[in-house]
């Protein structure tokens, strides 16, 4: 088998260059079934044709229509050493002098001009596709190589190489972990790794380990108290990094916190349902409750993620978001943090009125964006928790009522929940009405109310 | 009717200022539909979303994309397609003058055809009809469709102005759910990519490389 593609490889590739990478058989292993079918399911035609396994990192050949993982010993046409170098160089250069960084991409190109494939213009990074794999190729098997032998590299030389191999590749945990010891041992400043980051998130803003990489940083480097260097603290750009050696107060981990707030809806506004970058808004929120306060944050928040579901009104992350942000705000006054609701969201008296008036913002926006399923998932939650709150009696123990009991819930007391209960009557009338997904919808509503509500 | 929002309390729910950061319009192009194939007449592009290396294929994609949808609409019909993320809107008038608006899947596709409706309105009122089936692009005397594009970003605005769920009837249009549905049969999109003449090497390469297969749903 492997003889047979080697005669192939003579046949279809015209060798310009050829030198040999001996990567370790440790690291060129087959792939085994399960990444295999990950690969199917993920289809990523944009990091296959770029040269590398979108799983695992390993650099790939492209041979015309051939792709295989290397087995002992590759062979690869490619540039030299030195060349590689000189633009791994360009681009770390690019990345430290420029501070207004914020985009970076792959820019397909067939290289026939010779000139240098890193295009930096407006503040924008681009690299042209001709030479990715190869540079890669080349910095992949050095940073394996050094980790084989376990010499002490020269720690710039490690950045550069894991900074190239990040940004064509950063769901690779190898190479940000080897950025983190770096980082502790203070070879990188949290500064410049932060930039690092949201520009790796221009270009992939789904890519859960940059999310994970600025979580560690926040526990490990930014939030630890560290002593005020010699020469006084720098101006911190919350929006870009913070500085590295000055000593953290609440406040400036309050506008760090701020930032990041920022970075999660400029990721969220790239990808649509990017549950990662919304995930990582709900930990900063938990970093607020920690290290500043919630009732502030609580309050900003609702209004922003009103905003910004009344524009995505599909979108199930942003509403699981307004979710969470409900019970919390709803366990601020159950513990007596705030006294009422009002002082997170005025004119707003309790919490009662709080899940009515979300169930009308949520109304007119079924009414308006018709056939959106994820308003009515998000429907069945508020009404679930107001369900909860206006039915529950002293008397009853924890678990739930049996069904029968259900009914009598709504015929005792409350005119309040057969209000909403009569709400969501005429809602479903209104949408089986239509013709649309809208009427399937409404039908489904209908359906769950019978059978969870009990009406 | 109109269900117009009233809020339970107005300080914080002015809907309007919400919409003015988002884009959720691409583009909006008239054409003229001729015998064998369609014509570009005007465009406008917002493709402030997109990355900025990214811009120029995008661009050329929208135009090809909306030049196939023309060309395979009948005239007086209407019809809204789906590829991927996006929604392509498209009206054919009996005389042949087209218009298409490529929008985000939450953009109401009644707002999109009473954009359509509008634009194509002004255009033929602006612009003679001798010239649409020949004259260059940049020869035709028409320059509202950038400011109009940036108008009916916010459809509540546009909306207010024009009243538009009486205008167009949602039983009109016709809804595709991919674009493969409208192309002849036989016809293979990737085939009609390759051929195209209008597309660059790097916007085709772009386009093998860079399709997501129902990617919202999936975790990387």
């Amino acid at each position: 088998m492997m003889f047979m593609f080697q005669i192939l490889l003579i046949f279809k590739m015209k060798p310009k260059l050829i030198f040999k990478v001996n990567i370790n058989k440790h690291h060129c292993r087959k792939t085994s079934k399960l990444e295999r079918t990950r690969y199917r399911n993920h289809n990523k035609p944009a990091d296959f044709f770029l040269g590398f396994s979108h799983t695992s990192g390993f650099p790939l050949l492209l041979c015309d229509s051939f792709i295989y993982i290397t087995g002992k010993v590759s062979t690869l046409t490619t540039m030299e050493d030195v060349t590689c170098e000189r633009i791994m160089k360009k681009i770390e250069a690019v990345l430290s002098q420029d501070t207004l960084l914020d985009e970076f991409d792959i820019v397909f190109s067939l290289g026939e001009v010779n000139r240098s494939p890193v295009v930096h213009v407006e503040h924008k990074l681009g690299l042209e596709s001709w030479c990715v794999k190869h540079v890669y190729a080349y910095a992949y098997a050095k940073i394996m190589g050094s980790k084989q032998t376990k010499r002490r590299e020269d720690p710039a030389q490690v950045l550069r190489w894991t900074q190239f191999c990040l940004l064509i590749a950063p769901e690779v945990t190898t190479f940000w972990n080897l950025r983190k010891v770096l980082l502790g041992q203070g070879d990188l400043s949290a500064n410049l790794e932060l930039h690092f980051t949201r520009l790796i998130l221009s270009r992939k803003p789904k890519c859960m380990e940059v999310f994970q990489h600025r979580k560690w940083m926040f526990k490990n480097v930014i939030a630890k108290v560290i002593p005020q260097q010699a020469n006084g603290p720098n101006g911190i750009d919350p929006e870009h990094h913070n500085g590295n050696g000055v000593v953290f107060h609440s406040e400036q981990i309050e506008r760090f916190l701020f930032a990041e707030l920022d970075l999660c809806t400029w990721a969220a506004n790239k990808h649509q349902n990017n549950y990662h970058s919304w995930n990582h808004r709900l930990w900063v929120i938990q970093q607020f409750a920690t290290y500043v306060g919630l009732v502030d944050v609580c309050r900003a928040e609702y209004e922003e993620s009103h905003k910004w579901i009344s524009v995505h009104v599909s979108e199930h992350s942003g509403l699981h978001y307004l979710q969470y942000l409900l019970d919390s705000i709803v366990s601020l006054v159950n513990e007596s943090k705030v006294e009422n609701v009002s002082e997170i969201v005025p004119y707003v008296n309790s919490v009662t009125k709080l899940y009515q008036r979300e169930l009308d913002f949520n109304r007119d926006l079924i009414e308006e964006y018709e056939d959106h399923e994820a308003l009515f998932c998000h429907r069945r939650f508020l009404l679930t928790r107001l369900r909860d709150l206006l039915c529950s009696s002293p008397q009853r123990t924890c678990s739930p009522p049996p069904p029968a009991l259900k009914r009598s819930c709504v015929e005792t007391v409350n005119s309040e929940w057969s209000s909403v209960l009569l709400g969501e009557h005429f809602l479903i009338e209104k949408c089986t009405q239509k013709k649309t997904y809208q009427k399937t919808l409404g039908e489904k509503h209908a359906q769950w109310l019978n059978n969870v509500i009990g009406i | 009717a109109y269900t117009s929002f009233v809020p339970a309390c107005s300080a914080s729910f002015d809907l309007l200022s919400y919409y003015t950061t988002m884009v959720k319009l691409f583009a909006i192009s008239v054409l003229y539909k001729g015998p064998e194939s369609a014509r570009l007449l005007k465009a406008a592009y917002d493709l402030q979303q997109f990355g900025f290396f990214q811009r120029g294929s995008v661009q050329e994609f929208m135009t090809f994309t909306s030049k196939i949808i023309t060309e395979r609409c009948n005239p007086c019909s209407r019809q809204s397609v789906k590829e991927q993320e996006y929604m392509c809107h498209v009206y054919v008038r009996a005389d042949n003058l087209a218009g298409v608006v490529i929008s985000d899947h939450e953009y109401q596709y009644r707002v999109a055809h009473n954009m359509i409706n509008k634009v194509l309105d002004d255009f033929a009122a602006k612009v003679p009809a001798h010239l649409w089936p020949s004259t260059e692009e940049s020869a035709i005397p028409y320059s509202e469709l950038p400011a109009t594009l940036t108008r009916w970003q916010n459809p509540r605005e546009a909306d207010a102005l024009t009243r538009v769920q009486e205008e167009v009837e949602e039983t009109k249009i016709i809804l595709h759910n991919t674009i493969e549905a409208v192309l002849e049969r036989g016809e293979k999109l990737d085939d009609l990519v390759n051929k195209s003449e209008m597309l660059s090497l790097q916007s085709k390469t772009f386009y093998k490389t860079a399709r997501k297969t129902n990617s919202c749903c999936s975790f990387g």
